[in-house]
């Protein structure tokens, strides 16, 4: 029997170091960050509010039948301050953005956020012509689990809890720099301005700064497209002058070559 | 007695169409439209109260009233020019019509005069506009945060 497989010991503990067999059978031994790992996500407390139908289906999640518990995220906290996780069930309208995102700001670190349904992914129904409803849940907190549906079944909420669990282990390896993939979050980012102690996910600025971004962006595109045409006038001026003089027309100059003209089309059965 | 005989005999100058669904009343006597359905109609409560874009020029309000013994459903329309559009109100007859009102009030812009609370009900204080008029402007942003994807 080799010590993967040994009974009473889960596959998921690191392989222990060697000592004798009665030792072993008396005294867990681990590493303390695996401890801390593993005692935060198998205790993911949600904290306990729904905005719409899906809120019915994380209910129906927590009551007997589908049993959260089995994940250790039964315990639905009334405040936002013993929370662990939020999960955003139901439709975010503007009007409800502004609680949305007071309610993640008295959460205390570390702590998550699963966008359940389709409204809290994109807007879901809603997405067009719905003036009232925010366009996805990560523009007001940064989310972590996207969990489409409409609703979700309870099976995928507690799916999106083992990733969360996956996630949470992920994040705690990242903090401890075992993972070579990752790179430290830039200084000025949203939870830097926040905690400059505690380090910012990947996703985390990706999606608060999306929008920025894009901003950014678009005026820098314009400024830069300001310039060109400047530039393309004060290079045209006297270029038309001397064309005007010669008597030819200034014609613009095309940006793509033309396309070389089509073969003529032959009448299918004819000739 | 139907109610479109009853409010013609009580209000011969009050009635501009009835039809076998529906009365329209002058929007100025609709108070006492309303008061002679509850006395004539057996017309106790009032459940809904919605309202109707009609550009260019219209807009409408309609109350659907019902009694109970025997069974019945009575719909009441006002119409109101869409440039002024007032109704008196009927919050002080019936306390159901109060929300009904501010609903209408929040999402079409139709006031109603003389109403205890005359603010939006669903939208924030500060929303701009009414989203269900057929010439809403959709908004970009809204404190902060974008509308359009």
């Amino acid at each position: 029997m080799t010590e993967a497989t040994r009974p009473g010991r889960p596959s998921y503990m690191p392989p222990p170091e060697r000592f004798d067999p009665e030792v072993e059978q008396t005294i867990l031994l681990t590493k303390a960050e695996w401890l801390v790992d593993w005692s935060r996500k198998s205790a993911l407390w949600p904290l306990g509010f729904g905005l719409a139908c899906c809120a019915i289906e994380m209910i129906s999640t927590a009551m007997t039948k589908f049993d959260i518990s089995r994940f250790g995220a039964e315990v639905f906290r009334a405040t936002p301050r013993q929370a662990d996780v939020m999960i955003v069930a139901g439709t975010v309208t503007h009007k409800m953005a502004p609680r949305v995102q007071r309610l993640w700001d008295q959460m205390a670190d570390p702590k998550w956020v699963i966008a359940m349904g389709a409204c809290t992914v994109g807007g879901g129904p809603y997405f067009k012509y719905g003036y009232h409803v925010v366009k996805g849940v990560d523009k007001v907190v940064p989310v972590d689990i996207y969990l489409p549906g409409c609703p979700p079944r309870p099976e995928a909420l507690l799916e999106a809890i083992m990733r969360l669990q996956e996630l949470v282990e992920a994040r705690s390896k990242r903090l401890n720099g075992k993972d070579p993939g990752y790179t430290p979050p830039e200084k000025g980012s949203r939870q830097a301005k926040k905690d400059g102690l505690s380090p910012v996910e990947p996703w985390e600025t990706a999606k608060a700064h999306k929008f920025d971004d894009a901003k950014k962006k678009t005026e820098e595109d314009e400024a830069k497209a300001k310039a060109a045409a400047a530039a393309a006038k004060k290079a045209a001026a006297p270029a038309a002058g001397a064309e005007g003089a010669s008597g030819a027309p200034a014609a613009p100059k095309p940006e793509r070559p033309a396309r070389p003209p089509k073969p003529p089309e032959t009448p299918e059965g004819g000739a | 007695m139907t109610p479109a005989e009853a409010l013609r005999s009580a209000l011969p100058d009050a009635v501009e169409e009835a039809t076998d669904a529906f009365v329209r009343v002058k929007a100025e006597k609709v108070v006492e439209a309303a008061r002679v359905l509850r006395e004539k109609c057996g017309a106790e409560m009032l459940h809904q109260i919605s309202g109707v874009d009609r550009p260019p020029d219209k807009m409408e309000v309609v109350y659907h009233f019902a009694r109970l013994k025997p069974a019945a459903f009575l719909c009441l329309k006002v119409s109101v020019p869409r440039s002024n559009p007032v109704v008196p109100t009927l919050a002080n007859e019936w306390a159901s019509a109060n929300w009904g009102e501010r609903e209408t009030w929040d999402l079409l812009g139709i006031r109603f005069s003389g109403h205890p609370h005359p603010y939006r009900i669903l939208l924030p204080e500060d929303w701009e506009g009414h989203p269900l008029r057929k010439d809403y402007a959709y908004p970009v942003e809204y404190h902060g945060v974008d509308c359009v994807e």
